[in-house]
């Protein structure tokens, strides 16, 4: 115990020599999180998007489904490459045609939509709370601030000073323990004290109330920790570790849907999606928003627990085993023949 | 101009023998579109398809990942020691990130270039019909800028650690921003107007716009505001420079 408070308390006080850098995380965290709440503030999406219609008379159609831009000219097609616009309409006298980049499926719905928009009734709502946008916004910022300030970590291991750590006569478990805590409290304490004062002073909605905020944030930064502690004990260049680990956050982040749910329709990779402690981690928010009880939460939770736990155990045994005097003996010899 | 050709070819074959960068520099950009656009391919078309998309946007997640290794070129640990006899030699010890710079762009241009082409033969990307020059030219230039910022947050921080921690969330919240992951102007007006904050959307909308349209209205302002963005950032790199810190 007096390892891990010894550790925390030194990499306070190296932290402090690295002002401008924790300085400018923090500044990060707050765009990040600011960016989270404009989007799920603006991002109540309509289920058919926003459509051009290319008409000469404006032909008044108001449904909560959609929003529509009347235009004279056609607007170009990078415009629909790009989102501004998910189709275009023309209305041609009687006939409509449809000109869009989306699948069959969202073609036909608009189809039926402009045919008869009183009737037009969506089959299932696929909106996202507000707490799933902002916490999947935060996801890939909060892992990849965990991967950077690990750096305390990775330096101790460049200049050698965790070979003599090994050496002195003091638990290397609860160095690394503590290099782990401290790593978590740093991104915890600023990100949950942003999301704290936001609470406080302004009145916008969040969706979650604070508690449930700071439950999900607690083991997001406990996930970043643990990853950065793996990615840095196997990989040990701190620049190609932060390199791939920040190509495996970003690919995974994305998958798991942080920013925008894909419609899955391969069953063998949502299948293999389910299984990112990401994804786990916002159906735990999607589940809070429901009110749902208590117990699948805990159910949803338990394999993000083992995927932490276990990747603490194997970088733990990895580290160990690497600075084990031993087995560096036997590698040096295997050197020298 | 023969002394600085030395140091840039030394820089760039650095850049070229390292494995680790050039395999992440090219095959990220594919695995990440092939990902993104199976996932995606639900979702669009026959005649527009989700590796449409994903093979122009991925690109410049290549491409700002150019500040990360003339970050890394610049001050890594194994060319910290030849930087400095550059700094003892009598030439301008500012020779020594303008060749990074140089080669950087250099070095990911090619990179970039190998993707889509990879990503063109095996998906069939569409980076235009006839006139490939335009995104090409928007490409060497934004890798120019992002190069530079790598220079300069390194010449600010005066370690190639921090900056590099630094860097990639930056970049990964331009990328956010420029609809890189999806397209981000689904998301309403108010997000659209802080889009246009990151350089990354005008990049690719000029790209878009040049492959989908024939519209080469942003070629030129784009290319310009790089080139003065670059000139800038190097006059502040400049300022910032201490050749002092290698010693």
């Amino acid at each position: 115990m007096k390892t891990v408070y010894s550790v925390i308390k030194n990499d306070f006080n190296r932290a402090i020599a690295y002002k401008s850098r924790f300085s400018l995380s923090f500044f990060l965290s707050i765009c990040a999180i600011i960016v989270a709440i404009i989007v799920s503030q603006s991002g109540i999406q309509e289920s058919l998007g926003t459509i051009a219609v290319v008409s000469s008379n404006n032909v008044g159609i108001e449904s909560p489904y959609i929003t529509t831009v009347y235009l004279e000219k056609i607007p170009p097609k990078s415009d629909l490459v790009l989102g501004k616009y998910s189709a275009i309409v023309f209305f041609d006298g009687e006939k409509i045609e449809i000109d869009t980049i989306k699948n069959k499926e969202y073609q036909e719905n608009l189809l039926a939509f402009f045919e008869d928009p009183s009737a037009y009734s969506l089959k299932e709502s696929t909106k996202r709370g507000m707490g799933s946008t902002i916490i999947g916004f935060l996801l890939m910022f909060v892992l990849l601030q965990g991967l950077s300030t690990m750096f305390l970590f990775s330096e101790d291991q460049k200049d050698r000073k965790i070979e003599r750590i090994f050496s002195a006569p003091s638990s290397f478990s609860g160095y690394l323990f503590g290099q782990v805590v401290f790593n978590f409290l740093i991104n915890f304490i600023p990100l949950f004290g942003i999301i704290f004062l936001l609470k406080c002073i302004t009145h916008i909605p969040f969706g979650l109330t604070l508690s449930e905020y700071g439950f999900i944030v607690f083991f997001l930064c406990v996930l970043s920790s643990a990853f950065a502690l793996f990615i840095s004990s196997f990989i040990k260049n701190p620049d190609s570790a932060n390199m791939i680990g920040s190509g495996i956050i970003i690919v995974t982040s994305v998958l798991a849907g942080g920013f925008y749910e894909f419609e899955q329709n391969n069953e063998a990779l949502s299948a293999m999606i389910r299984f990112f402690p990401q994804k786990q981690i916002l159906t735990v928010v999607s589940l809070l928003e429901n009110h749902s009880g208590t117990y699948p939460i805990l159910r949803t939770l338990f394999p993000v627990i083992i995927i932490i736990i276990s990747l603490f155990v194997v970088s733990t045994i990895k580290i160990k085993r690497d600075y084990s005097p031993k087995i560096s003996k036997s590698k040096e010899r295997r050197k020298n023949v | 101009m023969r002394k600085i050709k030395r140091i840039f070819l030394i820089d760039l074959s650095n850049l070229f023998f390292t494995p680790e960068w050039l395999i992440y520099a090219t095959l990220f950009p594919v695995i990440l579109t092939l990902a993104l656009g199976f996932l995606t391919s639900g979702s669009y078309s026959t005649g527009f398809t989700s590796y449409d998309y994903y093979g122009v946007s991925t690109l410049f997640f290549g491409i700002t990942n150019a500040a990360t290794f003339s970050a890394n070129s610049f001050m890594e640990e194994k060319i910290e020691k030849a930087n400095m006899r550059v700094v003892y030699s009598p030439i301008n010890p500012r020779y020594i990130y303008v060749s990074k710079i140089i080669a950087t762009t250099l070095f990911c241009t090619m990179t970039c270039s190998i993707s889509a082409l990879i990503l063109h033969l095996l998906v069939g990307v569409n980076y235009g019909k006839t006139l490939v020059w335009g995104p090409f030219l928007i490409m060497f230039f934004a890798n120019l800028l992002f190069a530079t910022i790598g220079i300069l947050v390194c010449c600010i921080f005066k370690s190639e650690s921090i900056s590099n921690q630094i860097i990639s969330p930056i970049i990964s919240l331009l990328c956010l921003l420029g609809g890189v992951f999806f397209p981000i102007s689904g998301l309403g007006k108010r997000i659209d107007t802080i889009a246009n904050v990151s350089p990354v959307t005008w990049f690719f909308k000029a790209c878009v716009e040049m492959i989908y349209d024939q519209n080469f209205r942003l070629l030129t302002p784009v290319i310009l505001s790089c080139i003065v963005a670059t000139i800038l950032l190097m006059i502040c790199c400049s300022k910032f420079f201490k050749p002092e810190v290698y010693l």
